[in-house]
């Protein structure tokens, strides 16, 4: 299998990334990267069933609700999938 | 003169406009994200999905909740205590002409301008705002599950800082026998002493 790699003048160059081996490290972080997203995503379905139903029912209640529950599920949602996009770009060695 | 009115530009019926899009803008909302939740996970990892996952976590949520908020401010009445039966007794007694109870007086005289409710139940400052909305939690708590007490109880003791943030420079309180002893004045400076003590009760009980 190395005959088939190139050589540089200190012997084999590096491995094409489709060979090399992938971290465990790595593949938790995607696995737990995937689980956060989905619980953004579940978050701020929560936030907007909330807005859905105050602009349906106009209550002070629904109001009360919206503003307390609908926008902190929201904040955490968007504090989850920022932090998703940083943990991806340190992966990616953009940042 | 149909299209005038659909058209106007009457706050309440901006309102109108701006929960009908709202509701659109939620219904997206959900949509994406359920066929994003709904894919597999090469799909979303895939430039689509995260593009997918822009548009169902920020923008379109983002403006949801915004149309939200100003539709709901819109549409609350000028005090959202009058909006909840709790606070009817207050609301008459403070509304009363008659009453001598502290609260009615600061209305009567328009010592308070507006948002009477408001202005003495929360502190001065960011914080203040913040220890205010935090409580309203509890009282909607309250009101849900039927538990009003029948007799206002603050949490904690009610700060005397609220009352001389306004009062305590005033020339009548500087002229009052009873705030120039050294000791009593001392006392009410420091909250250490209630102005009600001396004073009328802001409000009545809710039995009386």
């Amino acid at each position: 299998m190395s005959s088939s790699l190139p050589n540089g003048p200190d012997g084999p160059g590096p491995l094409p990334p489709s060979l090399v081996p992938e971290r465990p490290t790595r593949r938790l972080e995607i696995g737990r990267s995937r689980h956060v997203v989905s619980a953004a995503c579940l978050l701020t379905l929560l936030s907007v069933g909330v807005a859905l139903a105050h602009f349906l029912v106009p209550t002070p209640l629904l109001f009360a609700l919206l503003m307390s529950v609908g926008n902190g599920a929201y904040a955490l949602a968007l504090v989850l999938y920022v932090a998703v996009v940083l943990t991806d770009l340190r992966r990616r060695r953009v940042l | 003169m149909a299209s005038e009115g659909l058209f106007s530009g009457d706050p309440s019926n901006v309102a109108r406009w701006a929960g009908l899009v709202g509701v659109l803008l939620a219904l997206a909302a959900g949509a994406v994200l359920v066929t994003f939740l709904s894919r597999g996970h090469g799909w979303r990892a895939s430039p689509a999905g995260r593009w997918t996952l822009l548009a169902g976590i920020v923008c379109l949520p983002s403006m949801t909740l915004f149309l939200g908020t100003a539709v709901g401010y819109e549409r609350l009445p000028q005090s959202c205590m009058q909006a909840c039966h709790t606070m009817d007794p207050w609301i008459s007694d403070l509304l009363n002409p008659k009453s001598k109870n502290l609260a009615a007086m600061h209305w009567k005289h328009r010592w308070v301008n507006e948002n009477p409710c408001y202005t003495c139940h929360t502190g001065y400052g960011l914080a203040g705002n913040i220890r205010a909305k935090i409580g309203g939690l509890g009282h909607v708590w309250h009101q849900v599950t039927g538990t009003v007490p029948a007799e206002i109880k603050l949490h904690g003791e009610y700060p005397m800082a609220t009352c001389l943030h306004c009062h305590g420079e005033t020339l009548g309180f500087r002229k009052a026998e009873a705030h120039n002893d050294p000791e009593a004045k001392g006392a009410i400076l420091s909250g250490a002493t209630s102005c009600f003590e001396c004073h009328p009760p802001p409000h009545p009980r809710k039995d009386s």
